[in-house]
């Protein structure tokens, strides 16, 4: 267990130092006006040391993960981008196959309200849309009070009441 | 404040800031990008509930641009975090590609069937 945080740890400040997005070319690009020539020089000179002698070196970097309680704005902050995930490919394949609606809708529909599909696969695909969709928006609500600055106290009862609403919210919006 | 130590040998060292790098197309600065970022946030707020109980077209419209921008922006960071670097440029493309082809979809279904509002609610009144 522990190797593999050594390993992540050393992967995430290689990552950090090296990162080179298509923002962080264009960001590169823009800069490279205003940047001395010793800042630029460093900068390229400190990513080559840490892509070259990443696997140098088997020792622990300071400070570890290890050494910190796991804080629980992990799973929130967590589940707020894999909600945003999961909303975005229902988008990403909903807006492109709407091309294919021939207008037969009706007649779709009532195929489903005829055919007996169970009320469990009916509810559950309701809550596989509602309950990201509630817990996006309820901690969406959050993580804009954190941008003002407010809300940072007692983060852990109100993770627990953003999950727990969220859970209601979605219940509720399936019995609509 | 920075504090600033006299009489030793340790003294702090000014980097200049780096002119803000526009990003995209938009030529819109990092913070102006965030600052409007927010207020699509809280639009879609009033937004999505809007939508559906006014359940017009124009409002349909409002709905799938805040929505298409929204992912558009959000996938962004995810992206960024996520994708391997030699897949970034690629990837980068298909966003583009799906959050036009998202959009337009939506704006397809406006104009030519039902409305994504009443396609939704035509779903949910499957009554379990």
């Amino acid at each position: 267990m522990s190797i593999t945080l050594f390993q992540l740890n050393r992967q995430l400040l290689t990552r950090a130092l090296t990162r080179t997005g298509p923002l962080a070319i264009r960001q590169q690009k823009a800069t490279s006006s205003t940047v001395t020539p010793e800042v630029a020089n460093y900068r390229t000179k400190s990513a080559e040391w840490v892509a070259t002698n990443e696997n140098k070196f088997k020792r622990p970097i300071s400070p570890h993960i290890a050494i910190y309680r796991f804080p629980f704005q992990v799973f929130t902050s967590g589940f707020h981008r894999l909600t945003g995930v999961m909303l975005n490919t229902m988008l990403y394949t909903a807006g492109p196959l709407a091309f294919l609606a021939t207008g037969h809708s009706a007649e779709i529909l009532h195929y489903i309200y005829t055919s007996d599909i169970p009320s469990w696969f009916i509810f559950s695909v309701k809550m596989f849309i509602a309950l990201p969709f509630s817990y996006h928006t309820i901690n969406g609500i959050r993580h804009m009070a954190w941008d003002t600055g407010a809300g940072f106290e007692q983060y852990e009862k109100i993770s627990a009441a953003v999950i727990l609403l969220s859970f209601v919210l979605a219940a509720g919006l399936t019995q609509l | 404040m920075i504090p600033t130590t006299t009489g030793t040998h340790i003294q702090p060292v000014y980097l200049p800031h780096p002119q803000q790098p526009s990003i995209g197309l938009s030529g819109l600065s990092r913070t102006d990008h965030w600052k409007i970022e927010r207020v699509i946030i809280v639009a879609m707020l009033a937004i999505i509930p809007g939508s559906f109980v006014f359940d017009s077209i124009l409002m349909n419209y409002f709905l799938a641009a805040s929505l298409a921008i929204h992912a558009h922006w959000g996938m962004d960071t995810v992206l960024i975090d996520y994708c391997p670097r030699k897949a970034l440029r690629l990837a980068n493309a298909i966003r583009y590609l799906l959050t036009v082809l998202s959009f337009l979809g939506l704006c397809y279904l406006n104009c030519n069937h039902m409305a994504l509002t009443k396609a939704l609610k035509a779903l949910w009144s499957i009554i379990y």
